[in-house]
């Protein structure tokens, strides 16, 4: 059977999206209510036992980062809604926003209240200038009503800050991230310490993927068991994917934890005489049909030895050369290298270069073995995730080419 | 008459009072003197070290960071379009090349100063490839019309 | 006075102190670790990745330089993961940049056995600058390390007129907007020379006598002597050619407790003033 597109996150959107009173209406803010009655410690451990992870790409748990934080000695403290949504093929937090901005900006104002935070950021990537305006003007209407009051620390009134990023996608890194909101060129710089110790102007801070909020408020409403009603033991809830590519129907679809692969593509109009399909964004892994019954979960995907990522899913017909593919994601990751260390500034240069040969069809014959070893130096030495994995779907379409799975 | 250099430092600090002249300021800051003269101008970053005390070699490093930032004037509208995984399936590289054939080489402003294209990374649009950026707000799927109208504005 | 503690290094116990880098204590268990951009002064910058190290519980390797030792810590530095990925390292800069003047990056990469040729490809080509009369800048030779950043901004000097501009590939050490030296903040202390490892960054005496074939370690001696433009009393090592009796570079011991071998533009260059037939500004301020 094939599994249903189950709007959940996306229940609101439609004709209503982004009204203030058609929310409130419709249950919004009564989270929010709920937080502030049963105190900080309360709303975190609601989260922690619902079992939400981040869904940024990381999966970490998300009330143990809200708990250190929490429990910070520091009194200054920094909540990030992370909206820097870059990487190639993802497109599912915008259509949260654009859907509901107020259950995101809910999860926003409940994480800043359950961690006691003195100003929280929305770090926007510049290119998303709509969705900027849109955050801008959701958060007035907030604040005109009433709804900041009494959210900050010792019963003041929440800031909340708007950025626009500049044009990066290292800044989705959380300390590029810190570093672009100081003012600075966004280079990662090392953990430890992690930004729940000393992030955001080293301070403890929780930064949080939009979609990883958006799940907030129903928790905290509904209790723990809201989220873990769908999904899995091990991946309660339901994710957004964004399906693109080769398929009729190109869109952001939720879907519980669990669902297999072949349906969502079903879902978006694709499945049939697909070639593969890259899952997770460009540092992801390329996926053939074999496993496309794969199950859309933390541990489903870990079987098959892929990730979820960022919920990207790019489909790719049996037109398709797959290698220029591998080339277009050779030149991203060449193009967005802060430059900072030495196996990614020129790792991704060199990566790039064969695969563009390869894709030409010029190489000089040793770039696959060259590849593979210098997908080894740039994962295990590279200071931030962007090196560590430029060359993991690079990788996997080695891997897959050895095995004989690619069509042409 | 004043020096153009000293009115943009003078525009520029107009601009600081705005946002405020503390450090995590300087990238709004800049993208304000971006929409305004189309690029940084050295003097903008002397104002900024001025108000702001940020040294000008630091306000360099960021403009050749940031992807919406140019050392280099671009037109006073900009033409964006993706070139990754799901846009190129979608036939970006035809658009990129239209846009070569009817605005001109990429990156550079128009006779008139009026447009400029370039391409860019994912635009997060890729349910609508190939996608595009029309005055920062999304033009996507983007068509060879779209590029032909732009065009013709700025003969 | 914090209590030491012990980590482990390649399954051998070795004790540390706190604050201590692992780094600190490979090299005084004598271990033997490359660097590039690690410098005893400045601020790790941990960009080489030549230093990596295996850290238990880490899935990406560490750099040793950065990383403080914490009690219980188990490193390796004799893995093949290790030994692989400090070799990729210094495969991927031999496959771009000219080493000619690197001879320190030139014998670790071959103790590592790194293969000069594995990698081909475009070679960094940011040009030579030569817009000043005291130094000379040659960044086909720059491993982008951070240090001249380090050592101008807040490590040393306090001057900020560099920066790394651009991003990726072809990002590099400039003084911003196209910028010659002397039209920067530069102050032309030289300690971003000083703290050069490739020779990017070379004093222009240095540079035109080793175009003419004229630079000959060998032929000099060291001559101690003291700074006498103020009062604070820097060392200053006189290196001079003993052939001419001229003097080819001064510098300042690393370990000297007001210079730690950084110095200013008077101390560094000011011998090229005795040569000098305008007045100070003029020398500074080329032809």
């Amino acid at each position: 059977m094939t599994a249903m597109h189950e709007a959940v996150l996306l229940r609101r959107r439609g004709a209503k999206a982004g009204d203030l009173k058609s929310y409130i209406g419709s249950g919004g803010l009564a989270a929010l209510k709920k937080a502030r009655a049963i105190g900080p410690e309360e709303t975190v451990r609601i989260l922690t036992d619902s079992g939400l992870v981040g869904r940024g790409g990381a999966a970490f748990p998300a009330g143990r980062k809200w708990e250190s934080v929490r429990t910070a000695k520091d009194p200054i403290r920094y909540v990030v809604l992370n909206t820097d949504e870059s990487e190639p093929g993802t497109f599912k937090d915008r259509v949260m926003i654009e859907s509901d901005p107020f259950m995101v900006l809910e999860g926003l104002l409940i994480a800043c209240y359950a961690v006691s935070a003195t100003r929280a950021y929305i770090y926007v990537r510049g290119e998303y200038r709509h969705v900027a305006e849109l955050l801008a003007k959701s958060l007035r209407e907030l604040q005109q009503a009433g709804h900041l009051e009494a959210v900050g620390p010792n019963g003041a009134a929440l800031e909340v800050e708007i950025r626009r990023g500049g044009g990066a996608y290292i800044c989705g890194e959380e300390t590029a991230l810190f570093r672009s909101i100081e003012g600075y060129r966004g280079e990662p710089m090392a953990k430890p310490p992690f930004p729940t110790v000393a992030g955001l102007f080293r301070k403890p801070t929780v930064v949080n993927n939009v979609e990883t909020l958006a799940n907030v408020p129903d928790i905290i409403a509904f209790g723990a068991k809201a989220l873990r009603s769908r999904g899995t033991e091990r991946s309660p809830g339901t994710k957004l994917f964004s399906v693109s590519g080769s398929v009729d129907r190109p869109d952001t679809y939720e879907v519980p934890f669990g669902t297999r692969l072949s349906d969502l593509l079903e879902l978006a109009g694709g499945g049939k005489d697909l070639q593969a399909v890259l899952m997770g964004g460009a540092a992801g892994t390329f996926v053939f049909p074999k496993d496309f019954d794969l199950s859309l979960s933390y541990e489903g995907v870990a079987e098959r030895h892929t990730t979820l990522g960022s919920g990207a899913v790019i489909a790719f017909d049996r037109e398709t050369n797959l290698w220029q593919v591998a080339e277009r994601l050779g030149r991203f990751f060449a193009h967005e290298s802060c430059g900072q260390c030495v196996p990614c500034r020129v790792g991704t240069r060199r990566q790039h270069e064969m695969l563009q040969a390869l894709a030409e069809g010029h190489g000089r014959g040793d770039e696959r073995g060259l590849l593979t070893r210098l997908s080894q130096v740039m994962t295990d030495a590279s200071i931030c995730g962007l090196g560590q994995t430029a060359a993991t779907a690079v990788r996997s379409l080695l891997e897959a080419e050895s095995a004989g799975l690619l069509a042409n | 008459m004043p020096e153009p250099g000293r009115e943009i430092m003078d525009r520029v600090g107009a601009l600081i009072d705005e946002t405020g002249c503390e450090r995590t300021q300087l990238l709004e800051v800049l993208h304000r003197v971006q929409a305004e003269f189309q690029h940084i101008p050295r003097a903008a970053a002397e104002a900024i070290e001025q108000r702001m005390n940020v040294p000008v070699a630091d306000t360099y490093g960021l403009v050749t960071f940031y992807d919406l930032l140019t050392e280099h004037p671009v037109g006073r509208s900009v033409l964006r379009i993706c070139e990754d995984v799901p846009c190129c399936l979608h036939g970006s590289d035809q658009m990129a090349e239209e846009a070569a054939k009817r605005l001109g080489p990429e990156g550079e402003p128009s006779a008139d100063g009026g447009v400029s294209w370039t391409r860019c990374a994912c635009l997060g649009l890729c349910d609508k490839a190939p996608a595009a950026l029309w005055r920062e707000q999304p033009l996507a799927p983007l068509k060879v019309h779209d590029i032909e109208g732009i065009g013709d504005s700025h003969a | 006075m914090a209590e030491g503690f012990t980590i482990l290094i390649d399954g051998k116990r070795a004790e540390a102190r706190p604050g201590e880098t692992i780094l600190d204590v490979l090299r005084r268990e004598q271990v033997e670790t490359p660097t590039l951009c690690n410098h005893q002064h400045l601020t790790p910058a941990k960009t080489c990745r030549a230093c990596v190290v295996e850290l238990k519980g880490s899935r990406p390797l560490v750099a040793s330089c950065e990383r403080k030792a914490e009690p219980d810590m188990e490193v390796r530095t004799d893995s093949e993961r290790v030994q692989n990925a400090r070799r990729g390292v210094f495969e991927l800069l031999l496959s771009q940049n000219d080493v000619s003047t690197a001879p320190g990056l030139v014998s670790q990469a071959e103790q590592l056995g790194a293969v000069p040729d594995r990698y081909r490809g475009q070679k960094y080509e940011r040009g030579f600058f030569d817009d000043n009369k005291l130094y000379v800048r040659d960044f086909d030779k720059c491993i982008l390390c951070y240090r001249c950043v380090e050592a101008c901004g807040p490590d040393v000097q306090n001057t900020f007129a560099l920066t790394v501009a651009g991003r990726g590939f072809t990002a590099g050490i400039s003084a911003g907007f196209d910028e010659t030296l002397v039209d920067s903040a530069c102050v032309f202390c030289g300690n971003c020379v000083e703290v050069c490892p490739t020779g990017a960054l070379m004093d222009r005496r240095e540079h035109t006598l080793r175009a003419q074939g004229r630079y000959d370690e060998s032929q000099q001696d060291v001559v101690q002597t003291t700074c006498s433009y103020c009062g604070v009393g820097c060392q200053l090592d006189l290196h001079v050619d003993r052939r001419r009796n001229e003097i080819v570079k001064v510098t300042s011991p690393d370990q000297h407790p007001i210079t730690l071998g950084f110095l200013c533009v008077k101390g560094r260059y000011g011998y090229s003033f005795l040569e000098a037939e305008d007045k100070p500004e003029e020398a500074v301020k080329g032809a």
